[in-house]
């Protein structure tokens, strides 16, 4: 068998959910595979009594969670909010399966999106042999979780036209989808409803309406609390690529994890570490996902054409690149940055030298 | 047969003020004893003066040095505040039983107040074993929340035997030393009471005391001896009640124990069988009255999802944190910045307590008089000028006393431009009103005297505000009224504002008096440093962001800019401080040739940098011709000018070069052009002097002057014996002491 590049995480956590599905004795919600309290222990790790080991999936407040949980319950929509790179996509497929056992109905918004592809589609050969009939109708990811009461996800959904986006509307409000053409409706069975991830930082996003968002609970997602979890999710996240890549593996990587984690989080919070300077923040959302970014392209950088050691120089391009992305108000505040901050910490001269080398 | 009930509480708990007021009704006491300070007796009887409106804090302080003094806060969920008003009701005796604050505030002056030991706290034990993070929640949710009439007996002898558990187990809380010494007091108080023959005695105390105050005979001996070694106090204290503010209810005071949301347990208080409903209701009303859109169909919404919260988190009902979450979630798009609304005006509440005027004085009042009287400032209705010289040690104190009252925002006495830039005169206007006594009193909250009071509210102040000119505006107010204590966090609060700040010319506003603050001799020695790591900041930043924004502007807006630029270079001139003035002209450099500044900017920049020596005459030549070349808009050419001449004739005048610039520029202009630009150009040269302007006609007379004709050799037939006898009299002038 071909090894798949990334399964369905239904799959590769299948041994963990049936040994919570062996534990969990509670009243699930209709056509739930766990109770809610199971979907929170799937979701946050824990120990179940025989000793098994759940892996905690997200890294944070657990109180995020179980809002997220308790919304599903109400059967009022889920969506997460967030800058990117803050785990929203992921927690929605950890929810999707432990819920309905099924990750995959998924409906990914681009500007691209049609309506079809919320609603339904047409076979068109058929539409035109036969004319407008149930075989004619090609069903889409949500439709079919109306149909047998699961999950449906939306991924980006401020991406989508705001015209698609009001496609929901109605499958929110009056959990049907009505097919006028056949004069039939789907309506949907319990255990029906939608996670949707959008973010509020990126350029280029559709605002949702005020109609939409009124049926939509959504949880906001923020970036890591401290500063070792968010060090713990970077090495975790960059050691898994790092396999995946095979790209050389190196011991001091930690200490560069921690001094650009240090400055991502401090560019975003707008205060120095110590909590003694403040610091104006970049246009840029400085997300965990980018920090994990600039480490990996450090190391790429180290591995082919360094000494394969990661060094301030190898990372200081990446850094730069991250952090301005508007040359004139970014500009500014890298450079106070630097003056503030970079160089008056002894142990960092070398990060210093390196970002002051490359022109702005 | 004699009745001994303990009911332990929580202060401020609302299910403890209802079993409190129920198991009261039952009792039928004869007497009651409240934890609190024996001072507060007295002022016990005003309690039922209808004019009191919570929430009211009992004010105790030693009449001597109000500086020691202890709040009691209530407000109408306190146990205690029930147990009293359940007293007056039924004319039942209320006493405080607690140890006397003479006694305690002796101990600390002696230093033989035990020291508060690192402990625990000790409910955390019983949370934890419920599977909550907190002690607070815990306890919130099984004994203050939930609230069954007819079963207060019950609830009572739960709590006591939870906390005789605790303290059977050993474990250890902050206050323990000071509890030894406290709980022996109030068993001495309940044994001569039981002496005295009363049958029935219910003590309100809090829970963690409950176990202590039985088995009284056990304890006697050692009681005895212990509170024989107490030392002699002569401290005299006096007590009051005060008006109090919901927000203030949080603080840690008296009872030592704050509550983080008064407008919630009032909430609990009000509406005992809400479900979360009502509290919804609420937050929806509150934000309709903001403008913001909030359905009924949200508040049903809200109302779920804090129920399905509930649910999974083991709760028989949803409590403060999951009606924040759902209102979070459900009616702000998941941000949290509009639960600071849902704090401020419901969960905190903008409450302010008020009481009867009849009550005894206040140490604020009290300083305030004793003040007047030292400084000999009677209080008058008609408005009275006072001019003080501030040489007089009785004026300048009276000066500083007068600041204080002006930061407290007692308007009685008013500052008057004193005519004259002497900064040994200010000239005060004082009128008297009574109602200025009332926000005098309400100033109490702040502290006992002027000072500590100006320092806190001053303080206070400079917390919320986010406004750079405004706190710098706070530090030209601390400095006379000599509040040393808070410039030293105005200075950490501009520095957070100015970190963040982006706005080039507020930065360099703040720049400008800060550096002048190093002259009061008597700022600290460690405030002046903060000044200068601050005073740091500021010029990296400003030197890094003025040549943005001195970019794009308008005439006005290039005006303003030039003006704050001449004097943050006066003030850092003045400073002398070789790295900043260093920097400083390395961005007036950068501006000066950066394109698309605005040329009046650009020209009065360019005048510093030749004033300050870094262009020689040919650079600045080069620069004048370039900004008057042809090419440019004549309008932006003669701003130019305008911004490099600066108000003086004398380079042009001196220098034939530059004069010759400008000739033939001014000459060469078309007509219509010369037309338009007349204004500003009369502008430029009407701020010379008139004879300077005279010579100038003259020079333009001749037309171009021929390099060498001038500057006329000065130094030809000088008399240098004879110029040397002014010397004594100019280093006069300026200052020098020339013995």
């Amino acid at each position: 068998m071909k090894n798949i590049l990334r399964q369905h995480v239904e799959h590769q956590f299948a041994e963990e959910l049936a040994q919570l599905e062996k534990w969990d004795s509670g009243k699930r919600p209709e056509n739930w595979k766990c109770t809610p309290r199971a979907v929170l222990m799937y979701i946050m790790g824990g120990k179940l009594p025989n000793g098994f080991e759940i892996s905690p999936k997200y890294i944070g407040n657990s109180r995020l969670i179980e809002i997220a949980i308790a919304t599903l319950c109400t059967d009022r929509a889920l969506l997460l909010y967030g800058l990117p790179g803050t785990a929203k996509s992921w927690v929605s497929e950890h929810l999707a399966a432990a819920i309905s056992g099924d990750s995959t109905l998924l409906v990914q918004g681009t500007a691209g999106t049609s309506e079809d592809a919320m609603r339904y589609g047409w076979n068109y050969a058929r539409l035109i042999a036969e004319g407008p009939s149930a075989q004619a109708l090609v069903q889409t990811p949500i439709m079919r979780a109306m149909e047998y009461g699961k999950i449906a996800r939306i991924e980006e959904l401020t991406r989508m036209s705001a015209d698609v986006q009001d496609t929901l509307i109605t499958i929110l409000s009056e959990k049907i989808m009505p097919v006028p053409e056949l004069n039939i409706e789907i309506q949907a069975v319990t255990g029906f409803n939608v996670i949707a991830t959008a973010n509020n930082r990126d350029k280029g996003v559709n605002e949702l309406s005020g109609a939409l968002k009124r049926r939509f609970n959504t949880v906001v997602l923020p970036t890591p609390e401290t500063i070792e979890s968010e060090v713990a999710i970077v090495y975790q996240r960059s050691s898994q690529l790092m396999a995946q890549y095979e790209l050389p593996a190196e011991v001091s990587v930690l200490q560069e994890i921690q001094r650009i984690v240090t400055i991502f989080r401090e560019l975003r919070a707008g205060v120095s570490i110590e909590g003694k300077t403040k610091i104006k923040s970049p246009s840029g959302a400085m997300s965990t996902a980018e920090a994990i970014s600039v480490i990996q392209s450090g190391m790429a950088l180290a591995a082919h054409f360094g000494d394969g050691l990661l060094s301030a120089e190898d990372l200081a391009a990446g850094l730069v690149g991250s952090v301005v992305k508007d040359p004139v108000q970014d500009r500014v505040v890298w450079s106070e940055y630097l003056e503030t901050v970079v160089k008056t910490r002894e142990d960092w001269r070398d990060l210093y030298r390196a970002c002051k080398a490359i022109p702005l | 047969m004699m009745e001994l009930h303990i009911l332990g509480i929580r202060h401020h708990g609302v299910g403890s003020a209802k079993h409190v007021r129920a198991r009261l009704d039952e009792l039928q006491p004869d007497l009651i004893l409240v934890e609190g300070p024996p001072e507060m007796d007295v002022i016990l009887p005003f309690v039922f003066d209808p004019a009191f409106q919570l929430p009211v804090a009992a004010l105790c302080y030693d009449e001597e040095a109000p500086q020691f003094a202890s709040f009691y806060p209530f407000s109408v969920f306190s146990p205690e505040w029930q147990a009293i008003q359940y007293g007056l009701e039924h004319r039942t005796p209320v006493k405080m039983m607690d140890l006397p604050l003479s006694h305690l505030w002796q101990m600390q002056r002696m230093n033989q107040n035990p020291e508060p030991q690192p402990g625990q706290d000790p409910i955390a034990e019983f949370a934890r074993a419920a599977g909550f993070e907190h002690g607070e929640s815990w306890w919130e949710l099984h004994f203050e929340q939930a609230y069954r009439p007819g079963d207060a007996r019950q609830h009572f002898e739960a709590v006591f035997l939870m906390m005789h558990t605790l303290r059977n187990q050993g474990i250890k809380t902050s206050l323990d030393a000071e509890n030894v010494i406290r709980e022996a007091w109030m068993r001495h108080i309940i044994r001569s009471a039981l002496k005295n023959n009363v049958a029935n005695i219910a003590v309100v105390c809090g829970a963690w005391h409950a176990p202590a105050l039985i088995n009284l005979d056990d304890w006697e001996k050692s009681d005895q001896k212990l509170l024989k070694s107490l030392p002699k106090s002569k401290i005299k204290v006096k007590s009051s009640w005060i008006p109090w503010t919901n927000s203030r209810l949080s603080l840690h005071s008296g009872y030592g124990a704050g509550i983080h949301s008064p407008g919630w347990y009032r909430h609990l208080w009000e509406n005992p069988d809400d479900s979360g409903a009502l509290w919804l209701s609420k937050v929806a009303q509150l934000f309709r009255t903001q403008k913001m859109d909030v359905a009924t169909a949200h508040v049903l919404e809200a109302h779920r999802l804090s129920m399905a919260l509930a649910a999974l988190r083991n709760k028989s009902r949803p409590g403060l944190q999951e009606l924040n979450e759902s209102v979070v979630t459900v009616m702000c798009m998941g941000d949290e910045v509009l639960l600071n609304l849902i704090r401020n005006e419901l969960i905190v509440g903008n409450v302010l307590g008020s009481v009867p005027e009849n009550l005894p004085k206040l140490p604020l009042q009290a300083d305030f008089e004793s003040q007047i009287r030292a400084l000999r400032l009677p209080l008058c209705a008609e408005a009275k000028e006072k001019v003080l010289n501030l040489r007089e040690a009785l004026d300048l104190k009276r000066s500083v006393f007068l600041y204080r009252l002006h930061i407290l925002n007692i308007p009685w006495a008013r500052p008057v431009e004193s005519s004259g830039k002497g900064t040994f005169k200010e000239i005060w206007e004082l009128q008297w009103s009574p109602e200025m006594m009332i926000s005098l009193i309400e100033k109490g909250i702040w502290g006992n005297t002027v000072e500590i009071a100006a320092a806190r509210l001053l303080n206070d102040q400079a917390l919320q505000s986010r406004n750079i000119a405004q706190l710098a505006n706070f530090i030209s107010l601390a400095i006379p009224a000599e509040l040393y204590s808070v410039l030293g966090h105005l200075l950490q609060y501009i520095h957070a504002e100015a970190s963040v700040s982006s706005d080039i010319q507020e930065l360099m506003q703040t720049v400008i008096p800060l550096a002048g603050l190093g002259r009061y001799g008597n700022v600290r020695k460690s405030d002046i440093q903060a000044i200068e790591t601050l005073l740091g900041g500021l010029i990296i930043r400003i030197c890094i962001g003025l040549p943005n924004a001195a970019f794009g502007i308008d005439g006005g807006g290039a005006n303003n800019l030039l003006n704050i630029i001449k004097d943050t270079h006066r003030a850092l001139y003045v400073l002398d401080h070789t790295d900043w003035w260093a920097q400083w002209l390395d961005a007036l450099s950068r501006v000066s040739t950066r394109t698309g500044v605005a040329p009046l900017v650009s020209g009065g920049v360019n005048r510093l940098l030749l004033d300050a020596r870094v262009l020689n005459r040919d650079a600045i030549s080069v620069r004048m011709h370039l900004a008057l070349s042809r090419a440019n808009e004549p309008a932006e050419s003669a701003a130019w000018l305008e911004g490099f001449l600066d108000g003086s004739s004398l380079l042009l005048l001196y220098d034939d070069n530059l004069w010759n610039l400008m000739h033939v520029w001014l000459s060469e202009l078309p007509e219509n052009d010369f037309v338009a630009l007349l204004p500003i150009l009369r502008r430029t040269f009407s701020k010379f002097e008139p004879a300077a302007r005279n010579q100038l006609g003259q020079k333009a007379k001749t037309g171009v002057t021929m390099t060498g004709e001038s500057p006329p050799d000065r130094t030809h037939n000088f008399d240098t014996n004879f110029a040397d006898n002014t010397l004594p009299f100019t280093l006069q002038l300026l200052g020098f002491n020339h013995e």
